[in-house]
C-alpha cells in the first residue's frame, strides 16, 4: 500500500528564487511528531487543522486537546456552494457590514469556493471528506458537547490492570489527582497523603477485579481494608479524623449535582475512540476545555494523556502513522524544568515513545520558550510561523536547521520568521534531510472560524 | 557598545570565514582575533585587534570627513551586525575577482578590498560615538544614592526639628524634588544645615560625621554629572557624524559592489546570497515586494512569487488589508508588506 501523504499547500525554496510546488509531506514523517510555532495570527490553528483534514483523509483518526476552542470547528465541513449549511456559522457582521445577511452568505459562499478550487480542492473531495470522515466534540466536565467520564479509569476497571500495570496505575493516579482537587485537597500525588490513601484503596480494588466508584472508596475510607501504609501503621499515616474528613468532602462531591457532568458520557477509551465508526468512517475526536479553569484544564488533560499513553503502549510496533494526537496551544502543559504540571508526564512519554508504536503527537504553541527541551529534540517536522521576538527565534533555529547551518544562513532564517505573512510558515522536516523551505498554507475545508460557543458545540452535537 | 563587542562578532565570523575560503590572508589566518589563533598566542592581544580598527580608522579618516553632508545615509542598522555582513561577504567576492573583471571591465576591483577597512573604520567610529552617548548613563544611579542620602538625612532633620534643636524653617525649603539639579541641592542644604548645627546637635543624633561626609560627595558626584551630561551633546553629535559619514562611505562602495554582482550573477539569481543587502528585513520603504504574484494551481507550474532573497520590507511591518485578503490564495507573497 501507498504511504499517504499530506498536501499541506504550497512549498517553495527558503533561499533564491523558485517555482512553487505542491507540499507533500508524507504521514509516516509524522511518527517523529511535529511542532507549530507562532505568534497569535500567524495560522497555526490553520496548519493544525490542515494536517487533520490532511490525516483524515489519508483514513489516519486523530484525538485532538482544545484549549481555545477553535477546533471544534473541525466538525463544520459544509458542502460546497451550500449557503444553507453555511449561513448558521457566518461570523456576526461587524458595524460597518449593513449588508442584508442572504448577500453576506452568498459572499462567503463564493469566498469559500473560490479559496479552495484555487487550491485544487473541489466540490468531489469536500463531499468525500463529509462522507469518510466523523468528527465527534467531548467536554468534560459539560454537556456542550459529548460528556466524557473523566474518572472513568478509577470507576470503571480497565482491561490494562491485566497486562499493563503501570501504565493503568498512571492513569488511576492522573484520576485521583482530579478527584482531589475537584473537593478542593492537594492533587500532588508525590505530596499529597490523601493521593497515597485514594490510589493505594482504589488500585486494591481494581487489581482484584472490581470497580472503584467513589461510593466503594467511600466505605474503605470508614472502614479500612488495610492495617498499614509503607512502614507505618495506617493511624500514624493518615488518622482515622482526616480520613473522616476526607470521606465527608468526597460525599459531598458525590452527592453534587456540578458532579454528575464529570461522571456521565462517554468512557474514556482512546482506542475505541481512534477505531472506524459503526460506518466505517475515520474518527477525529477534539476533547475541549475550554471551559475549564487553568488547574482543571491540567488536571482532566492529565487523565486524558495518562489513558492515551496507556493505550499508545498496548499497540503493536508500527512504521506507518497509525493515528495523530494534536494539542494546540501547549503553553504550560509542557514547560521545561522544574515546572511539572500532570501533563508534562504523559506528554514527554508520548514524544519520546509513541513513534515506535505509528503514534505522531503535534503540538502548537505561541511561545516555545514554553516548551520542554526533550519534546522540542523528539520533533522531526517543524513548522514555524512569525515570531515577534529575537528570543522566540533563537529558540526554534536549531529546531528548524538541525544545528547544521552556517551563520550567514541562520541569521537569514532569524530574519525571515520576524516577517513572515498569515499562514506562511518555515518548513523543515528532518526526514527529507532538505535544507528548511517555506509553506503556504492551503485553505481548509471546514470552517476555520473564531472560538466556538457553548451553544453553538450544543448545536454541532445535535446535529452530529 | 564597545570595540569589544565588535570582537567578539568578529571572532565567530572569522571562523566561519575560515570554512569557506581558508587562503584569504585578509580575514583568516591574518586575524589576530580568530579564536583558534588566539589560543596558541596567550593572552590574546587586544590591543592589536582594538588597533585594527583604528588604524582602520585612520586610513580611512580623510575619505570619510570628505562625505558630503547632504550624501549622508541614516544610520538605523545594528553596526556588529553590518560588520559582520561585509567580513562574511569578502571572501565570496574575493571569489568573483576574475568574473567580475572579464565581464565588468571597468570595475574598481579595489572597492573590494577596501570593504573590509571600511567596515572596521566604521567600528571605530561606532565605537567613539558610544563612548560619547554613554557618558551620561551612570546618571540614575548617582540620582538614586543623593534621593537616598537627602531622604535619610532630611529624616533626621524633621527630628531635630521636633526637638527645637533646629527651625522648621530650614527644612521649609527641602522640597524633596524629583530633578537631579533639584536633588543635588537639597543635599548641599541638608550637608549644610547640619554642618552649621554640628556642635549643637551631634550628640543627639543618629546621623554621624561620615554620613554628613557621604551626603556631601553624593551631591557633589551628581552636580559633577550633569554638567558633564549637559557639555555631551556637543561631543556626542560629532561623534555621531563621523558615525554616519563612515557608514555612509561603507554603504556607497558595497551598494556599488553589490550593484556589479547582481549583473554578473543575473541568471543564477544568488546575488543576494554572495552579497546580502545590509537592510535585509528591515526595509527602506520600497513596496515592490507588495506586487503578489497571480493566483496559480497548486498542482502546476507556478509563476514565481516576488522573490524571498530580496525582502524589501517597511521597519514597521505594518498589515496591508489588500495581502490579508489574498493570503488564502496560492501565490500570495510570503512576507508582510
Amino acid at each position: 500500500m501507498a504511504t499517504p501523504t499530506l498536501y499541506l499547500g504550497l512549498g517553495r525554496r527558503l533561499d533564491g528564487p523558485g517555482t512553487s510546488h505542491k507540499r507533500l509531506v508524507p504521514a509516516r514523517h509524522l511518527v517523529t511528531h511535529g511542532v507549530v510555532v507562532g505568534m497569535t495570527g500567524s495560522g497555526k490553528t490553520g496548519l493544525l487543522a490542515v494536517t487533520l483534514e490532511e490525516a483524515l483523509r489519508a483514513g489516519i483518526p486523530a484525538l485532538v486537546i482544545d484549549v481555545k476552542g477553535d477546533l471544534p470547528n473541525l466538525a463544520l465541513a459544509p458542502p460546497l456552494g451550500d449557503a444553507e449549511a453555511l449561513a448558521p456559522w457566518l461570523e456576526e457582521a461587524d458595524g460597518d457590514d449593513e449588508r442584508p445577511l442572504g448577500d453576506r452568505v452568498a459572499e462567503a459562499v463564493g469566498a469559500r469556493d473560490r479559496a479552495l478550487t484555487a487550491w485544487g480542492l473541489g466540490g468531489s473531495e469536500v463531499e468525500a471528506f463529509r462522507a469518510r470522515t466523523r468528527v465527534r466534540v467531548l467536554t468534560p466536565g459539560s454537556t456542550a458537547g459529548e460528556p466524557l467520564h473523566v474518572l472513568s479509569s478509577l470507576e470503571r476497571r480497565s482491561p490494562l490492570w491485566d497486562v499493563d500495570p503501570e501504565s493503568a496505575r498512571a492513569a488511576l493516579s492522573a484520576a485521583v489527582s482530579l478527584v482531589l482537587r475537584l473537593v478542593g485537597r492537594d492533587p500532588e500525588p508525590a505530596r499529597s497523603r490523601d493521593h497515597v490513601l485514594l490510589a493505594v484503596l482504589a488500585e486494591r480494588r481494581l487489581r482484584g477485579g472490581q470497580s472503584a466508584d467513589l461510593a466503594s472508596l467511600l466505605a474503605d475510607l470508614e472502614r479500612p481494608p488495610i492495617d498499614e501504609l509503607g512502614a507505618l501503621p495506617l493511624e500514624t499515616f493518615l488518622p482515622r479524623s482526616e480520613r473522616r474528613s476526607l470521606s465527608v468532602a468526597l460525599n459531598t462531591l458525590l452527592a453534587s449535582p456540578t458532579f454528575e457532568t464529570w461522571r456521565q458520557g462517554a468512557t474514556l477509551d482512546v482506542g475505541a475512540w481512534l477505531a472506524p465508526d459503526a460506518e466505517g468512517r475515520t474518527q477525529a475526536v477534539v476533547v475541549s476545555v475550554a471551559h475549564l479553569d487553568d488547574e482543571e484544564r491540567a488536571l482532566v488533560l492529565g487523565v486524558l494523556l495518562e489513558e492515551t499513553l496507556a493505550w499508545v503502549r498496548s499497540l503493536p510496533g508500527s512504521q506507518q502513522l497509525r493515528a495523530l494526537v494534536v494539542f494546540d496551544e501547549v503553553y504550560g502543559f509542557l514547560p521545561p524544568h522544574p515546572a511539572n504540571p500532570p501533563t508534562k508526564r504523559p506528554l514527554v512519554a508520548l514524544m519520546k515513545q509513541a513513534r515506535a508504536f505509528g503514534v505522531g503527537v503535534v503540538v502548537a504553541t505561541q511561545n516555545p520558550m514554553d516548551l520542554d527541551y526533550r519534546a522540542l529534540g523528539n520533533a522531526g517536522v517543524w513548522c514555524v510561523g512569525r515570531l515577534q521576538t529575537d528570543a522566540d527565534r533563537a529558540r526554534v533555529v536549531d529546531g528548524l536547521t538541525g544545528g547544521g547551518v552556517d551563520r550567514q544562513a541562520t541569521r537569514k532564517l532569524v530574519d525571515t520568521l520576524g516577517r513572515l505573512a498569515p499562514r506562511w510558515f518555515v518548513l523543515r522536516d528532518a526526514h527529507d534531510g532538505d535544507e528548511p523551505g517555506l509553506l503556504q498554507v492551503r485553505s481548509t475545508i471546514t470552517l476555520l472560524r473564531g472560538p466556538m460557543t457553548r451553544g453553538e458545540m450544543r448545536r454541532v452535537a445535535g446535529a452530529a | 557598545m564597545s570595540l569589544t563587542d565588535i570582537q567578539t562578532t568578529t571572532n565567530s565570523t572569522a571562523t566561519q570565514t575560515k570554512t569557506i575560503h581558508s587562503t584569504d590572508k585578509d580575514t583568516t589566518t591574518m586575524n589576530p582575533a580568530d579564536p583558534q589563533t588566539s589560543a596558541t598566542q596567550s593572552p590574546v592581544d587586544s590591543a592589536a585587534i582594538e588597533d585594527r580598527f583604528i588604524s582602520a580608522f585612520k586610513r580611512r579618516e580623510g575619505a570619510i570627513a570628505a562625505v558630503p553632508a547632504d550624501a549622508l545615509q541614516s544610520l538605523n542598522l545594528d553596526v556588529p551586525t553590518v560588520y559582520t555582513t561585509i567580513v562574511g561577504a569578502v571572501p565570496h567576492l574575493q571569489s568573483l575577482r576574475s568574473d567580475l573583471t572579464k565581464s565588468l571591465p571597468g570595475f574598481d576591483l579595489s572597492l573590494i578590498d577596501g570593504l573590509v577597512d571600511d567596515a572596521l573604520a566604521l567600528g571605530s567610529a561606532h565605537a567613539r560615538w558610544k563612548i560619547a552617548t554613554e557618558m551620561g548613563a551612570s546618571l540614575p544611579e548617582m540620582m538614586a544614592e543623593a534621593t537616598r542620602q537627602r531622604d535619610r538625612l532630611y529624616l533626621h532633620a524633621q527630628a531635630l526639628v521636633d526637638v527645637g534643636l533646629f527651625q522648621q524653617s530650614s527644612l521649609d525649603e527641602i522640597k524633596r524634588t524629583g530633578s537631579y539639579r533639584g536633588v543635588a541641592f537639597e543635599v548641599i542644604s541638608l550637608v549644610q544645615l547640619f554642618s552649621d548645627g554640628w556642635a549643637r546637635v551631634s550628640a543627639k543624633t543618629a546621623i554621624t560625621s561620615a554620613d554628613v561626609l557621604a551626603g556631601s560627595d553624593a551631591a557633589d558626584r551628581l552636580t559633577a554629572a550633569v554638567a558633564e551630561r549637559d557639555a555631551q551633546p556637543k561631543a556626542s553629535a560629532a561623534a555621531a557624524v563621523t558615525r554616519q559619514k563612515a557608514f555612509t562611505l561603507l554603504a556607497q562602495h558595497y551598494d556599488r559592489v553589490r550593484q556589479a554582482v547582481s549583473f554578473l550573477r543575473w541568471n543564477e539569481g544568488d546575488a543576494d546570497v554572495i552579497a546580502p543587502s545590509l537592510y535585509a528585513g528591515r526595509g527602506n520603504g520600497n513596496h515592490k515586494s507588495n506586487k503578489a504574484a497571480e493566483p496559480a494551481q497548486p498542482g502546476g507550474a507556478v509563476a514565481p512569487p516576488a522573490s524571498p532573497t530580496t525582502p524589501i520590507m517597511p521597519a514597521t511591518h505594518t498589515v496591508d488589508p489588500k495581502a490579508l485578503a489574498d493570503a488564502g490564495l496560492p501565490g500570495a507573497s510570503p512576507y508582510l508588506s
